[in-house]
C-alpha cells in the first residue's frame, strides 16, 4: 500500500486537495451569503489552508501545526508564536528567539513562514520546507484552476 | 587458521625454560635440551664445535621427529627444523660462538650470517638474537623470532612473553610451505594473543623487516603490526628500537648486558638491527595512523547510525564528525530545495538559496490570500452541478465524466458529513438539507449514498494513514459509486469501515 501510494501520490494528493477544498469551498458559499467579501475571502483562505493540510496528512510537521494552529482559532495563520512539535494541546508556548536578541537570519525568518517551523532544527527544518512549499504550489495552482474555471 | 595451540598452553613450557638458569627437565624436550645443553659446555672451540653441532643436530632432529606431542615444546627448536641441512649449517654458525645452553637451538641455513654469527660476541642471548636478525628468511623467521625471543628472555617474564609467540612460528612452521602472508597473519595473530609485553612484538616484527627486504616486509609490518599492536596500549613502545626493547623487556642486568652487546655489535647486524628498529618506527606510525582512524571508527557506530569514515586530513573527534554528517545533511535538502523553487539552478551558496526560499515561500502564501480573496468576489456564482467542472479534467485518474458527475454527490455527502460532527451546528445543518433538496436531481440514490458517505465521516475528518489509503480507496470509490447500487454501495461503506483502524481519533475537527 504505500508503495502504490508514492508511486500515484502526487495525484493523489492533488485529488485530495480537491476533494477537501472543493467541499469547503461550497460549504461556505451555501452557509456565508451575508458576510461581507474580506470575511468570506479569510474563511476561504483558512479553508484552504485546512484543505491543504489534511490532503498533506499528518506525517508532515507543518500540516499538524497548521491544523493546530487553525482549530485554536487564531485569527492570523501566519501568527508567529511557536507551536511545539509535540501534541500537546496546552497552552505553552515555546518562544525560540525571545530570550536572546539576535538578529533574525534567514533560518529564522523561514522558521516563521512554515508553520511549526519555530521549534525545528535546520535539516528538518528544510525538509519541511519542501513539503511545505509542494503543497502551497498545489494549493495554488487549485485555485488558480477554480477561479479560471469560474470566471471563464 | 592453523593456529596451532593457544598460547597459554604453551606458557608453562616456557615457564620452565630458563636459559640464564639451569633447565628443569620437565619433559622429553627439556630433557633431551638439557643434554643437548650440557654437551657443547664441555667441547673445546672451533674443532669440537662440528661434533657438538652434529651431536645437537642429531638431538633436535630426533626430539622434534619423536613426536608432534611435543610440538609446542618442539617449536622451541626453532622452524628450521624441516630442514636438517639447514639446520646443520645453522647450528656451525651457531655453535661457532660457544652458545652452551641455546646452542641447540638450529638456525636456518644461510652461509652469510654464518659468517656474522662469528664475529658476535658470545653472549648467547645476543649470539640467539643477531642469528635470528640475520638468519630469517620467509620460512623461517618467526620461530627465529621465537627463539630469539626465548634466547633473550632471562626471565620467566620474558619466557611468557616469548611463550605465545613461539606457539606461532609453530603453527606457521606447519604451514610452511605458504609463505609470506601466512606467516605474517601468524604474527599478527600471535601478536593479538599475547597481551602482556608488547615489546618482544616489536623485536619479531622489527626482525621479520629487517631479514625480509624492505619492500617486501613493510607493507607486511605495517599489517602485522597494528593487529599485534591493536590489542597492546603499549603503542609508543613498540617504536623503541629492540635493543631498548629488550632492556624494557628483561629487567635484569642480563637485559642490560645484552643491550651492551648489541651496541658492540657489528656492521653487518647493524644495519638490520637498525632497519628492523626504523621499521618498528614506520610501522608504529603506520599502525598509529590506522589506530587512529580505528579509534574513529568505534565511537562511531554507538553515537551515529550512519557509519561515516573521517577523510584524510579531516578531524576525526566525533564531534567533528557528525557536525560534518548534519553539513551534509543540509546540503542535500538545500539540493532539493533548489529543485522546487523555480529559478535556482544558477543560484549557489547556502544564504542566496535561503533568500531565494524564503521570497518562494512569501510569495506562494500570498498568491493563496489573493486566489481566495478572489474566490470570495466570485463565489456567488458556484453552485454544486458545477462545481465538479471547476476541477480541471487532467487530475482524475478515473473516467472523467464518471467522477465528474460523481463529485458533487461525494461533495454533498461529505457535507453532511461534516455536519455531524460540526459543533456550530445549525446553520449549516440547514445548509446540508438544503444542499439535499437541491440536489434531489442529481441522484435518486443520493439518500443512500449519503448513509454510505456518513459512514466515511470518520475517514474524512480524519488523518492518519488512511490519507494514503485514503487517495487509493478514493479512486475506488469513485467507481463503485457510478452504479448506484446498494449493494455496491454497502460495499463502500464495508470498505470505508476497514479503513477505520488506522484513523486517528476522531477529536480532530476542522473549524472553518
Amino acid at each position: 500500500m504505500n508503495r502504490k501510494h508514492r508511486t500515484k501520490n502526487p495525484n493523489n494528493n492533488k485529488l485530495m486537495l480537491a476533494f477537501h477544498f472543493l467541499r469547503a469551498l461550497a460549504r461556505i458559499n451555501k452557509s456565508t451569503s451575508t458576510v461581507s467579501s474580506y470575511q468570506r475571502s479569510c474563511i476561504i483562505k483558512r479553508a484552504a489552508y485546512a484543505s491543504m493540510a489534511h490532503a498533506a496528512g499528518p506525517r508532515r510537521a507543518w500540516s499538524r501545526a497548521l491544523l493546530y494552529r487553525l482549530r485554536r482559532g487564531s485569527s492570523r495563520l501566519h501568527a508567529l508564536p511557536a507551536i511545539r512539535r509535540t501534541r500537546s494541546f496546552s497552552h505553552k508556548r515555546v518562544k525560540v528567539a525571545s530570550p536572546k536578541l539576535r538578529e533574525p537570519n534567514q533560518a529564522d525568518v523561514l522558521r516563521r513562514l512554515v508553520p511549526g517551523g519555530e521549534a525545528m532544527e535546520l535539516s528538518s527544518l528544510l525538509k519541511e520546507t519542501a513539503h511545505y512549499i509542494q503543497c502551497l504550489s498545489a494549493q495554488v495552482w487549485l485555485m488558480q484552476n477554480v477561479v479560471g474555471s469560474i470566471t471563464s | 587458521m592453523n593456529c596451532g595451540p593457544p598460547p597459554d598452553h604453551l606458557r608453562p613450557c616456557f615457564l620452565n625454560l630458563n636459559w640464564e638458569q639451569s633447565m628443569d627437565p620437565t619433559g622429553p624436550f627439556e630433557s633431551a635440551l638439557s643434554s643437548i645443553v650440557s654437551s657443547p659446555s664441555s667441547n673445546s672451540p672451533a674443532p669440537g664445535e662440528g661434533l657438538a653441532v652434529n651431536n645437537l643436530v642429531g638431538r633436535l632432529a630426533s626430539v622434534y621427529n619423536s613426536g608432534e606431542e611435543i610440538s609446542p615444546r618442539s617449536h622451541y627448536m626453532g622452524a628450521p627444523l624441516n630442514s636438517p641441512p639447514k639446520l646443520n649449517l645453522s647450528m656451525m654458525g651457531y655453535l661457532g660462538h660457544q652458545q652452551p645452553a641455546i646452542g641447540g637451538l638450529p638456525f636456518p641455513a644461510n652461509p652469510i650470517p654464518v659468517a656474522h654469527l662469528d664475529e658476535l660476541s658470545a653472549d648467547p642471548g645476543f649470539a640467539k638474537r643477531a642469528a635470528r636478525f640475520s638468519c630469517f628468511d620467509g620460512r623461517n623467521y618467526t620461530g627465529l623470532a621465537g627463539q630469539f625471543g626465548l634466547s633473550t628472555a632471562s626471565s620467566s617474564q620474558s619466557l611468557k612473553a616469548t611463550g605465545p609467540q613461539m606457539g606461532l612460528p609453530e603453527s606457521g612452521k606447519a604451514i610452511q610451505p605458504q609463505q609470506g602472508k601466512q606467516l605474517e597473519a601468524n604474527d599478527a595473530e600471535f601478536g593479538n594473543a599475547r597481551e602482556e609485553s608488547s615489546v618482544s612484538d616489536p623485536i619479531s616484527a622489527g626482525g621479520e623487516v629487517s631479514l625480509r627486504g624492505a619492500s617486501e616486509n613493510n607493507p607486511r609490518k605495517r599489517k602485522a603490526a597494528p593487529k599485534g599492536k591493536g590489542k597492546d596500549t603499549t603503542l609508543p613502545n613498540s617504536a623503541i628500537d629492540p635493543t631498548k626493547a629488550a632492556e624494557e623487556e628483561d629487567p635484569n642486568a642480563k637485559k642490560s648486558q645484552f643491550a651492551e652487546d648489541n651496541g658492540t655489535e657489528k656492521e653487518s647486524i647493524n644495519p638490520k638491527v637498525e632497519q628492523s628498529g626504523s621499521g618498528g618506527a614506520s610501522g608504529d606510525g603506520g599502525a598509529q595512523k590506522q589506530g587512529k582512524e580505528n579509534n574513529v571508527k568505534p565511537p562511531e557506530p554507538p553515537k551515529d547510525y550512519i557509519h561515516v569514515r573521517a577523510r584524510r586530513g579531516q578531524a576525526t573527534d566525533s564531534h567533528s564528525l557528525a557536525e560534518r554528517v548534519r553539513r551534509e545533511k543540509i546540503s542535500q535538502r538545500m539540493k532539493l530545495l533548489q529543485d522546487l523553487v523555480p529559478g535556482c539552478n544558477k543560484v549557489t551558496g547556502k544564504a542566496v538559496m535561503l533568500d531565494e526560499i524564503i521570497n518562494y515561500v512569501q510569495s506562494l502564501q500570498r498568491q493563496v490570500e489573493f486566489l481566495s480573496m478572489k474566490l470570495a468576489t466570485v463565489n456567488p456564482r458556484l453552485d454544486f452541478n458545477n462545481v465538479a467542472d471547476l476541477l480541471p479534467t487532467d487530475m482524475h485518474q478515473t473516467g472523467g465524466p464518471v467522477s465528474n458527475s460523481v463529485y458533487p454527490l461525494e461533495t454533498l455527502g461529505a457535507a453532511l458529513a461534516y455536519t455531524n460532527q460540526l459543533q456550530q451546528g445549525a446553520p449549516l445543518h440547514c445548509v446540508v438539507t438544503n444542499a439535499l433538496e437541491t440536489q434531489c436531481t442529481v441522484n435518486p440514490l443520493d439518500s443512500t449514498l449519503c448513509r454510505t458517505l456518513g459512514g466515511h465521516q470518520p475517514f474524512i475528518n480524519g488523518f492518519g494513514d488512511a490519507s494514503s489509503q485514503l487517495g487509493t480507496f478514493w479512486e475506488d470509490d469513485l467507481q463503485s459509486v457510478v452504479p448506484m447500487d446498494l449493494g455496491q454501495n454497502q460495499e463502500i461503506a464495508v470498505s470505508s469501515q476497514s479503513f477505520h483502524g488506522p484513523l486517528p481519533a476522531p477529536h480532530m475537527k476542522i473549524e472553518l
